[in-house]
């Protein structure tokens, strides 16, 4: 007992100052102000931790080669389909508390409601969230299902016009922005299914749930990621994109375009146009 | 907005004319957004789910298809963004025909992966100035429903795609980051990143 918490204090102390010297040596230096579309490019990925956040990358690319993508290709070879889609959905109507607070925190009564009945009926009528027995087949009018949707404090906090915050790579949790980091935390305060075990086993049991979540989760992307990291010349950089755009997504609920598309319309006519005069003057 | 729109008037009256000279043989081809990607969509399943076919000759159809459909000069020089004006003749052409087998080579490892997903359009609705947003949802055999946007313009009667937005996630903005951070990581140069860029068409069609 000794030992253990004499070298938990060693690890921490140790984490704590190999990251903060991480840290300061880290930050990605900003192109001088004169040149203002090396500025703008370097603002519009907001990432000024990027050395850092690159370290942390290769770290997690490495942790999943070795550990978690065995383990989910493991998961996905033995376990059939349906308990696969069993597991999802339970860990789902268990974040569904969570999204239900987020919804009254962001000021949405109706989707609020909407995740309430979810979890009313998933949890009585799906065998406690085994089935979703409340989402009602494709392509049926809405009032035959109430399809899920998902809120946490990190998109609360962007409705109440907190900023992102610089984007971070978060070791094993993979892409997040500050503000992102900071609502996971905040929500595994709100989330009243926090709650539902003891003291004694709410780190395990969360663990648990977060651990078996990251696992279904990186089972279902397998063909999705090794695509990106194949396609893409930077990974890092796809990453970072892709995360980006998709949060901004979740956070705007799909009602407007969340990131304004690229207009190309108005390229696309320069170069038709250079297209025919070059024809005709040939 | 405003601004841009006496800029761009000598364009479309000249847009205009060569519409008027063109029109006969253009109009054939016309229809709405919707039944432009419906067809391209199609055409494009038609060849994935062909089993007769070899891998080569898929490529091939797929390679018809793209320049068929997409703005492929467009969204090259918009992925290179700030790098396009800096390069020089040579780069330009040698970026645009790694940038096309590029996407051939990307979307044809996509499409080998082919499992019987099926699509249905949506919506369409104006998208920016002159563009058109077509929604379509695709469904998988397995897990949930994916939703797709084609962002396209329209040309000579005809359309093409510029943009493919999945679950709000473009494409092309993703693609232009990607570029830019490879750029920046060959110190700026655009002939290394050219070079990158060949090795990655090289590694993706073998």
């Amino acid at each position: 007992m000794y030992l253990s918490l004499r070298l938990r204090r060693i690890v921490v102390a140790a984490s704590t100052a190999s990251l903060s010297l991480a840290l300061l040596s880290a930050c990605a230096t900003p192109p001088p102000d004169a040149d203002t579309e090396a500025v703008a490019a370097y603002d519009e990925v907001n990432d000024p931790l990027e050395p850092f956040n690159r370290y942390v990358f290769e770290v997690n690319l490495a942790l999943d080669k070795l550990l978690v993508r065995p383990i989910a290709e493991i998961y996905r070879g033995a376990l059939p389909q349906p308990v696969q889609d069993g597991v999802r959905n339970s860990l789902d109507n268990l974040d569904v508390p969570r999204s239900f607070v987020n919804d009254l925190l962001q000021g949405e009564v109706d989707r609020a409601g909407e995740s309430f009945a979810r979890f009313g009926g998933n949890t009585l009528y799906g065998v406690g969230g085994i089935f979703d027995v409340m989402k009602g087949e494709k392509d049926s009018p809405p009032e035959a299902g109430i399809p899920p949707h998902e809120e946490d404090l990190g998109q609360t906090l962007a409705v109440w016009g907190a900023p992102e915050g610089p984007y971070l790579m978060l070791p094993l949790l993979g892409p997040s922005s500050t503000r992102h980091a900071v609502g996971r935390v905040g929500d595994s305060f709100i989330n009243p299914v926090s709650y539902i075990v003891n003291n004694e086993h709410r780190l395990g049991f969360s663990l648990l749930r977060t651990g078996l979540s990251g696992i279904d989760l990186r089972a279902r992307n397998i063909e999705t990621l090794d695509d990106i990291e194949r396609s893409s010349i930077d990974y890092y950089a796809a990453i970072r994109s892709l995360y980006r755009q998709n949060r901004a997504a979740k956070i705007a609920n799909g009602k407007t375009p969340a990131t304004p598309l690229p207009d190309l319309s108005g390229e696309f006519e320069e170069d038709r146009q250079a297209e025919r005069v070059s024809a005709a003057s040939e | 907005m405003m601004s841009r729109i006496p800029l761009l008037f000598p364009f479309r009256v000249l847009l205009l004319v060569s519409l008027l000279l063109f029109g006969a043989t253009a109009s054939a081809t016309s229809g709405s957004p919707s039944e432009f990607i419906e067809m391209l969509g199609t055409q494009a399943i038609n060849v994935a789910a062909d089993k007769q076919k070899s891998s080569e000759d898929k490529s091939q159809e797929f390679r018809t298809l793209l320049k068929q459909g997409f703005a492929l000069p467009t969204i090259g020089r918009f992925v290179l963004g700030r790098y396009w004006r800096q390069s020089s003749d040579e780069q330009k052409a040698r970026y645009n025909s790694l940038f096309e087998d590029y996407l051939v080579a990307t979307y044809t490892n996509r499409f080998n992966e082919y499992s019987g997903e099926t699509f249905k359009v949506v919506d369409e609705k104006p998208s920016g100035e002159r563009a058109m947003l077509v929604t379509t949802k695709v469904y998988r055999p397995q897990g949930a429903e994916v939703v797709v946007g084609w962002q396209v313009v329209s040309d000579d009667g005809g359309y093409r795609i510029v943009d493919v937005i999945i679950e709000g996630i473009s494409m092309s903005l993703t693609q232009r980051s990607d570029f830019a951070s490879a750029i920046q990581s060959n110190g700026g140069s655009i002939d290394g990143f050219l070079d990158s860029l060949e090795r990655k068409v090289r590694g993706q069609t073998k």
